[in-house]
Protein backbone atom coordinates (compact mmCIF):
# COMPACT_ATOMS: atom_id res chain seq x y z
CA UNK A 1 0.00 0.00 0.00
CA UNK A 2 1.22 3.52 -0.72
CA UNK A 3 1.58 6.07 2.05
CA UNK A 4 -1.17 8.65 2.32
CA UNK A 5 1.30 11.52 2.51
CA UNK A 6 2.75 10.82 -0.93
CA UNK A 7 0.18 13.01 -2.63
CA UNK A 8 2.14 13.73 -5.84
CA UNK A 9 2.63 9.99 -6.38
CA UNK A 10 -0.98 9.29 -5.51
CA UNK A 11 -2.09 11.92 -7.98
CA UNK A 12 0.03 10.55 -10.81
CA UNK A 13 -1.00 6.97 -10.12
CA UNK A 14 -4.72 7.89 -10.03
CA UNK A 15 -4.38 9.88 -13.26
CA UNK A 16 -2.69 6.88 -14.89
CA UNK A 17 -5.62 4.56 -14.04
CA UNK A 18 -8.10 7.16 -15.32
CA UNK A 19 -6.15 7.58 -18.55
CA UNK A 20 -5.59 3.88 -19.20
CA UNK A 21 -9.14 2.67 -18.50
CA UNK A 22 -10.82 1.19 -21.57
CA UNK A 23 -14.21 -0.29 -22.37
CA UNK A 24 -13.90 -4.08 -22.32
CA UNK A 25 -16.32 -6.28 -24.27
CA UNK A 26 -14.51 -9.64 -24.28
CA UNK A 27 -13.86 -11.34 -21.00
CA UNK A 28 -11.66 -14.13 -19.72
CA UNK A 29 -13.93 -16.77 -18.23
CA UNK A 30 -12.84 -16.53 -14.62
CA UNK A 31 -15.40 -16.26 -11.84
CA UNK A 32 -15.70 -13.11 -9.72
CA UNK A 33 -16.64 -12.69 -6.09
CA UNK A 34 -20.02 -10.97 -5.76
CA UNK A 35 -19.07 -9.83 -2.25
CA UNK A 36 -15.91 -8.09 -3.49
CA UNK A 37 -17.93 -6.32 -6.20
CA UNK A 38 -20.44 -5.25 -3.55
CA UNK A 39 -17.65 -3.75 -1.40
CA UNK A 40 -16.41 -1.80 -4.43
CA UNK A 41 -19.91 -0.41 -5.05
CA UNK A 42 -20.14 0.64 -1.38
CA UNK A 43 -16.93 2.68 -1.65
CA UNK A 44 -18.04 4.12 -5.00
CA UNK A 45 -21.27 5.33 -3.33
CA UNK A 46 -19.44 7.00 -0.45
CA UNK A 47 -17.18 8.84 -2.91
CA UNK A 48 -20.05 10.76 -4.57
CA UNK A 49 -20.64 14.20 -3.00
CA UNK A 50 -23.77 15.05 -5.01
CA UNK A 51 -26.81 14.59 -2.76
CA UNK A 52 -29.27 11.96 -3.95
CA UNK A 53 -31.85 9.57 -2.55
CA UNK A 54 -30.05 6.35 -1.57
CA UNK A 55 -33.40 4.55 -1.38
CA UNK A 56 -34.17 5.34 -5.02
CA UNK A 57 -31.09 3.62 -6.48
CA UNK A 58 -30.37 -0.08 -6.41
CA UNK A 59 -27.77 -2.43 -7.78
CA UNK A 60 -28.29 -6.13 -8.49
CA UNK A 61 -25.05 -8.06 -8.99
CA UNK A 62 -25.47 -11.36 -10.85
CA UNK A 63 -22.28 -13.30 -10.09
CA UNK A 64 -23.34 -16.86 -9.23
CA UNK A 65 -24.09 -19.45 -11.92
CA UNK A 66 -27.76 -19.44 -10.99
CA UNK A 67 -27.93 -15.62 -10.90
CA UNK A 68 -26.25 -15.27 -14.28
CA UNK A 69 -28.49 -17.90 -15.84
CA UNK A 70 -31.47 -15.88 -14.62
CA UNK A 71 -30.01 -12.60 -15.96
CA UNK A 72 -29.09 -14.25 -19.27
CA UNK A 73 -32.60 -15.58 -19.76
CA UNK A 74 -34.08 -12.14 -18.93
CA UNK A 75 -31.80 -10.35 -21.37
CA UNK A 76 -32.45 -12.81 -24.19
CA UNK A 77 -36.21 -12.64 -23.60
CA UNK A 78 -36.03 -8.87 -24.09
CA UNK A 79 -33.95 -9.19 -27.25
CA UNK A 80 -36.22 -11.78 -28.82
CA UNK A 81 -39.38 -9.86 -27.85
CA UNK A 82 -37.98 -6.68 -29.30
CA UNK A 83 -37.75 -8.34 -32.67
CA UNK A 84 -34.01 -7.75 -32.85
CA UNK A 85 -33.40 -11.44 -33.29
CA UNK A 86 -36.52 -12.20 -35.29
CA UNK A 87 -34.54 -14.00 -37.99
CA UNK A 88 -32.27 -15.89 -35.69
CA UNK A 89 -33.14 -19.57 -35.25
CA UNK A 90 -34.03 -20.61 -31.71
CA UNK A 91 -30.86 -22.67 -31.44
CA UNK A 92 -28.63 -19.66 -32.07
CA UNK A 93 -30.63 -17.61 -29.58
CA UNK A 94 -29.86 -20.34 -27.07
CA UNK A 95 -26.13 -19.99 -27.86
CA UNK A 96 -26.34 -16.22 -27.31
CA UNK A 97 -28.03 -16.80 -23.95
CA UNK A 98 -25.16 -19.10 -23.01
CA UNK A 99 -22.64 -16.41 -24.02
CA UNK A 100 -24.38 -13.92 -21.72
CA UNK A 101 -24.33 -16.48 -18.92
CA UNK A 102 -20.58 -17.00 -19.45
CA UNK A 103 -19.88 -13.31 -18.74
CA UNK A 104 -18.18 -13.38 -15.31
CA UNK A 105 -20.64 -10.87 -13.79
CA UNK A 106 -23.61 -8.77 -14.85
CA UNK A 107 -24.91 -5.81 -12.85
CA UNK A 108 -28.33 -4.20 -13.22
CA UNK A 109 -28.36 -0.53 -12.15
CA UNK A 110 -31.86 0.60 -11.28
CA UNK A 111 -33.35 3.99 -10.39
CA UNK A 112 -36.78 5.02 -9.24
CA UNK A 113 -38.45 7.49 -11.58
CA UNK A 114 -40.81 10.20 -10.33
CA UNK A 115 -42.62 13.03 -12.11
CA UNK A 116 -40.02 15.51 -10.80
CA UNK A 117 -37.33 15.95 -13.50
CA UNK A 118 -34.87 17.47 -10.99
CA UNK A 119 -35.12 14.35 -8.81
CA UNK A 120 -34.66 12.07 -11.84
CA UNK A 121 -31.59 14.02 -13.01
CA UNK A 122 -29.96 13.79 -9.59
CA UNK A 123 -30.50 10.05 -9.46
CA UNK A 124 -29.10 9.58 -12.96
CA UNK A 125 -26.10 11.83 -12.17
CA UNK A 126 -25.36 9.95 -8.94
CA UNK A 127 -25.83 6.55 -10.60
CA UNK A 128 -23.38 7.54 -13.37
CA UNK A 129 -20.79 8.77 -10.87
CA UNK A 130 -21.13 5.58 -8.77
CA UNK A 131 -20.79 3.36 -11.84
CA UNK A 132 -17.73 5.28 -12.99
CA UNK A 133 -16.06 5.14 -9.56
CA UNK A 134 -16.77 1.40 -9.53
CA UNK A 135 -15.30 1.11 -13.06
CA UNK A 136 -12.03 2.69 -11.90
CA UNK A 137 -11.86 0.50 -8.78
CA UNK A 138 -12.44 -2.48 -11.08
CA UNK A 139 -9.75 -1.38 -13.57
CA UNK A 140 -7.26 -1.15 -10.70
CA UNK A 141 -8.08 -4.83 -10.00
CA UNK A 142 -7.60 -5.77 -13.68
CA UNK A 143 -11.34 -6.03 -14.31
CA UNK A 144 -12.94 -4.39 -17.31
CA UNK A 145 -16.55 -3.63 -18.17
CA UNK A 146 -18.99 -2.20 -20.67
CA UNK A 147 -22.18 -0.21 -19.97
CA UNK A 148 -25.15 -1.26 -22.04
CA UNK A 149 -27.67 1.58 -22.48
CA UNK A 150 -29.16 0.20 -25.72
CA UNK A 151 -32.95 0.45 -26.14
CA UNK A 152 -33.20 -3.17 -24.97
CA UNK A 153 -32.60 -2.02 -21.37
CA UNK A 154 -35.94 -0.21 -21.50
CA UNK A 155 -37.81 -3.28 -22.66
CA UNK A 156 -40.69 -4.37 -20.42
CA UNK A 157 -39.80 -8.06 -20.77
CA UNK A 158 -36.43 -7.30 -19.16
CA UNK A 159 -38.00 -5.11 -16.45
CA UNK A 160 -40.43 -7.89 -15.60
CA UNK A 161 -37.89 -10.70 -15.45
CA UNK A 162 -35.37 -8.69 -13.42
CA UNK A 163 -38.21 -7.78 -11.06
CA UNK A 164 -38.46 -4.00 -11.39
CA UNK A 165 -41.25 -2.21 -9.57
CA UNK A 166 -43.74 -0.14 -11.56
CA UNK A 167 -41.83 3.11 -10.94
CA UNK A 168 -38.33 1.66 -11.47
CA UNK A 169 -36.20 2.03 -14.60
CA UNK A 170 -33.04 0.24 -15.63
CA UNK A 171 -30.23 2.83 -15.96
CA UNK A 172 -28.00 0.29 -17.68
CA UNK A 173 -26.62 -3.23 -17.57
CA UNK A 174 -22.93 -3.68 -16.83
CA UNK A 175 -21.04 -6.70 -18.19
CA UNK A 176 -17.75 -7.25 -16.44
CA UNK A 177 -14.85 -9.60 -16.05
CA UNK A 178 -11.13 -10.05 -16.35
CA UNK A 179 -9.65 -9.20 -19.73
CA UNK A 180 -6.79 -10.58 -21.78
CA UNK A 181 -6.60 -7.86 -24.41
CA UNK A 182 -6.83 -4.09 -23.93
CA UNK A 183 -8.17 -2.07 -26.87
CA UNK A 184 -6.23 1.01 -27.96
CA UNK A 185 -7.29 4.32 -26.49
CA UNK A 186 -8.75 7.18 -28.50
CA UNK A 187 -7.18 10.58 -27.92
CA UNK A 188 -9.21 13.25 -26.15
CA UNK A 189 -9.41 16.93 -27.06
CA UNK A 190 -7.55 19.13 -24.56
CA UNK A 191 -9.72 20.56 -21.77
CA UNK A 192 -8.13 23.95 -22.46
CA UNK A 193 -10.09 24.07 -25.74
CA UNK A 194 -13.35 23.69 -23.80
CA UNK A 195 -12.46 26.21 -21.08
CA UNK A 196 -14.11 29.60 -20.67
CA UNK A 197 -13.67 32.15 -17.88
CA UNK A 198 -16.74 34.01 -16.68
CA UNK A 199 -15.48 37.39 -15.64
CA UNK A 200 -16.96 40.08 -13.49
CA UNK A 201 -18.15 42.24 -16.37
CA UNK A 202 -19.59 39.09 -17.95
CA UNK A 203 -17.21 39.37 -20.84
CA UNK A 204 -15.93 35.92 -21.75
CA UNK A 205 -12.44 35.21 -22.83
CA UNK A 206 -10.75 32.08 -23.98
CA UNK A 207 -7.98 31.31 -21.58
CA UNK A 208 -4.69 30.53 -23.23
CA UNK A 209 -2.72 27.93 -21.44
CA UNK B 1 -4.46 0.92 -5.22
CA UNK B 2 -4.22 4.66 -5.93
CA UNK B 3 -7.85 5.06 -7.01
CA UNK B 4 -9.07 3.29 -3.89
CA UNK B 5 -6.83 5.45 -1.64
CA UNK B 6 -7.99 8.66 -3.32
CA UNK B 7 -11.65 7.59 -3.17
CA UNK B 8 -11.37 6.76 0.53
CA UNK B 9 -10.27 10.37 1.15
CA UNK B 10 -13.34 11.92 -0.46
CA UNK B 11 -15.50 13.83 2.00
CA UNK B 12 -17.89 16.73 1.96
CA UNK B 13 -16.61 20.03 3.27
CA UNK B 14 -17.95 23.30 4.53
CA UNK B 15 -15.51 26.03 3.48
CA UNK B 16 -14.10 28.62 5.84
CA UNK B 17 -10.66 29.59 4.51
CA UNK B 18 -10.34 31.46 1.25
CA UNK B 19 -6.88 30.37 0.14
CA UNK B 20 -7.47 30.46 -3.60
CA UNK B 21 -7.27 27.41 -5.83
CA UNK B 22 -5.49 28.37 -9.05
CA UNK B 23 -7.48 28.07 -12.27
CA UNK B 24 -4.36 26.54 -13.83
CA UNK B 25 -4.39 23.71 -11.25
CA UNK B 26 -8.05 22.89 -11.92
CA UNK B 27 -7.45 23.01 -15.68
CA UNK B 28 -4.48 20.64 -15.24
CA UNK B 29 -6.76 18.17 -13.38
CA UNK B 30 -9.39 18.52 -16.12
CA UNK B 31 -6.79 17.53 -18.73
CA UNK B 32 -6.73 14.13 -16.96
CA UNK B 33 -10.46 14.05 -16.18
CA UNK B 34 -11.39 14.23 -19.90
CA UNK B 35 -10.41 10.55 -20.17
CA UNK B 36 -13.95 9.75 -19.04
CA UNK B 37 -15.99 7.18 -20.98
CA UNK B 38 -18.35 8.77 -23.51
CA UNK B 39 -20.39 7.49 -26.44
CA UNK B 40 -18.83 7.70 -29.91
CA UNK B 41 -16.15 10.05 -28.55
CA UNK B 42 -18.59 12.99 -28.54
CA UNK B 43 -16.70 14.44 -25.53
CA UNK B 44 -19.92 16.20 -24.54
CA UNK B 45 -18.58 18.71 -22.01
CA UNK B 46 -17.48 22.30 -21.56
CA UNK B 47 -16.01 24.12 -18.55
CA UNK B 48 -16.91 27.54 -17.22
CA UNK B 49 -14.59 28.93 -14.56
CA UNK B 50 -16.39 31.39 -12.28
CA UNK B 51 -13.92 33.92 -10.95
CA UNK B 52 -14.34 35.38 -7.47
CA UNK B 53 -15.68 38.71 -8.67
CA UNK B 54 -18.60 37.18 -10.60
CA UNK B 55 -19.90 34.98 -7.76
CA UNK B 56 -22.43 37.40 -6.33
CA UNK B 57 -23.98 38.08 -9.74
CA UNK B 58 -24.59 34.33 -10.11
CA UNK B 59 -25.86 33.84 -6.59
CA UNK B 60 -28.62 36.42 -7.02
CA UNK B 61 -30.03 34.50 -10.01
CA UNK B 62 -31.06 31.67 -7.65
CA UNK B 63 -34.14 31.55 -5.43
CA UNK B 64 -33.02 31.42 -1.76
CA UNK B 65 -36.05 29.35 -0.76
CA UNK B 66 -35.42 26.48 -3.21
CA UNK B 67 -31.68 26.73 -4.06
CA UNK B 68 -30.16 27.45 -0.65
CA UNK B 69 -27.35 24.87 -0.86
CA UNK B 70 -26.32 25.89 -4.35
CA UNK B 71 -26.25 29.57 -3.34
CA UNK B 72 -24.05 28.73 -0.36
CA UNK B 73 -21.65 26.73 -2.55
CA UNK B 74 -21.32 29.60 -5.04
CA UNK B 75 -20.78 32.12 -2.21
CA UNK B 76 -18.33 30.19 -0.01
CA UNK B 77 -16.25 27.77 -2.11
CA UNK B 78 -12.70 29.02 -2.67
CA UNK B 79 -13.03 28.05 -6.36
CA UNK B 80 -16.12 27.50 -8.51
CA UNK B 81 -16.42 25.65 -11.82
CA UNK B 82 -19.47 24.80 -13.90
CA UNK B 83 -19.45 21.69 -16.08
CA UNK B 84 -21.92 21.95 -18.98
CA UNK B 85 -23.09 18.86 -20.88
CA UNK B 86 -24.21 18.85 -24.52
CA UNK B 87 -27.87 18.06 -25.20
CA UNK B 88 -28.12 16.18 -28.53
CA UNK B 89 -31.47 15.77 -30.31
CA UNK B 90 -32.46 12.26 -29.27
CA UNK B 91 -33.43 11.60 -25.64
CA UNK B 92 -31.21 8.54 -25.49
CA UNK B 93 -28.13 10.46 -26.65
CA UNK B 94 -29.01 13.28 -24.26
CA UNK B 95 -29.08 10.79 -21.37
CA UNK B 96 -25.78 9.24 -22.47
CA UNK B 97 -24.09 12.66 -22.77
CA UNK B 98 -25.34 13.82 -19.36
CA UNK B 99 -24.04 10.55 -17.85
CA UNK B 100 -20.66 11.04 -19.58
CA UNK B 101 -20.31 14.58 -18.16
CA UNK B 102 -21.10 13.10 -14.70
CA UNK B 103 -18.31 10.53 -15.16
CA UNK B 104 -15.93 13.38 -15.97
CA UNK B 105 -17.04 15.16 -12.79
CA UNK B 106 -16.36 12.00 -10.75
CA UNK B 107 -12.87 11.79 -12.33
CA UNK B 108 -12.28 15.38 -11.18
CA UNK B 109 -13.59 14.49 -7.70
CA UNK B 110 -11.04 11.65 -7.42
CA UNK B 111 -8.14 13.66 -8.89
CA UNK B 112 -8.94 16.58 -6.57
CA UNK B 113 -8.77 14.25 -3.54
CA UNK B 114 -5.42 12.88 -4.74
CA UNK B 115 -4.16 16.48 -4.86
CA UNK B 116 -5.29 17.60 -1.41
CA UNK B 117 -8.39 19.37 -2.70
CA UNK B 118 -11.96 18.86 -1.57
CA UNK B 119 -14.84 19.21 -3.99
CA UNK B 120 -18.58 19.65 -3.60
CA UNK B 121 -20.99 18.90 -6.45
CA UNK B 122 -24.46 20.35 -6.76
CA UNK B 123 -27.11 20.58 -9.48
CA UNK B 124 -29.60 23.41 -9.92
CA UNK B 125 -33.24 22.29 -9.86
CA UNK B 126 -35.19 22.52 -13.11
CA UNK B 127 -37.41 25.36 -12.01
CA UNK B 128 -35.84 28.78 -11.81
CA UNK B 129 -32.51 27.93 -13.39
CA UNK B 130 -32.99 29.91 -16.61
CA UNK B 131 -31.45 33.05 -15.07
CA UNK B 132 -28.34 31.08 -14.08
CA UNK B 133 -28.09 29.57 -17.59
CA UNK B 134 -28.34 33.04 -19.06
CA UNK B 135 -25.75 34.48 -16.67
CA UNK B 136 -23.19 31.80 -17.58
CA UNK B 137 -24.13 32.02 -21.28
CA UNK B 138 -25.16 28.42 -21.70
CA UNK B 139 -25.97 27.46 -25.30
CA UNK B 140 -29.47 26.30 -26.32
CA UNK B 141 -28.14 22.75 -26.68
CA UNK B 142 -26.34 22.70 -23.34
CA UNK B 143 -27.31 21.97 -19.74
CA UNK B 144 -25.54 22.07 -16.40
CA UNK B 145 -24.16 18.71 -15.20
CA UNK B 146 -22.56 20.20 -12.10
CA UNK B 147 -21.81 23.36 -10.21
CA UNK B 148 -18.58 22.44 -8.42
CA UNK B 149 -16.90 24.07 -5.44
CA UNK B 150 -13.22 23.35 -4.80
CA UNK B 151 -10.89 24.23 -1.95
CA UNK B 152 -7.81 23.07 -0.08
CA UNK B 153 -8.73 20.35 2.41
CA UNK B 154 -7.09 22.34 5.25
CA UNK B 155 -9.52 25.20 4.56
CA UNK B 156 -12.57 22.97 4.93
CA UNK B 157 -14.48 21.45 7.82
CA UNK B 158 -15.36 17.86 6.93
CA UNK B 159 -19.08 17.21 7.24
CA UNK B 160 -20.53 13.90 8.39
CA UNK B 161 -21.95 12.46 5.18
CA UNK B 162 -25.13 11.09 6.74
CA UNK B 163 -25.40 8.81 3.75
CA UNK B 164 -27.44 5.66 4.27
CA UNK B 165 -26.03 2.38 2.94
CA UNK B 166 -27.21 1.74 -0.60
CA UNK B 167 -29.44 -1.11 -1.76
CA UNK B 168 -27.13 -3.73 -3.21
CA UNK B 169 -28.07 -7.36 -3.81
CA UNK B 170 -25.80 -10.21 -4.87
CA UNK B 171 -27.45 -13.05 -6.78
Amino acid sequence: MEELNLQPDLSQAAAKVIRERRTIRRFAKRALSGEELEAMFRLAERAVTLKYDEEALRFVIFATEEGKRQAGAAIMAAYSNQGLYRWIPGKLLQTLAEQVAKTPAIVAVIRRETDDPSFNDRQLAAASAIIHGFTLLAWERKLGLVWNTEPVVEHEALAASIGLAEDERLVCLLYLGEYDKVPRGKMRKPASERWTVLENDRREEKQTK
Amino acid sequence: MSIQLAMEQIQEYKWHGQRPVAAAQVLALLEEAVWAPNHHLREPWRFIWIDAASRSSLEVTLDPSTQKNLRELIRTAPACLIVAASVPLTPREAKDDFAAACCLIQNLQILAAANGLGMSWDLPSHTGYEALSFAVKLGANERIAGVLGLGHIEDGIALASGKRPGRIEVL
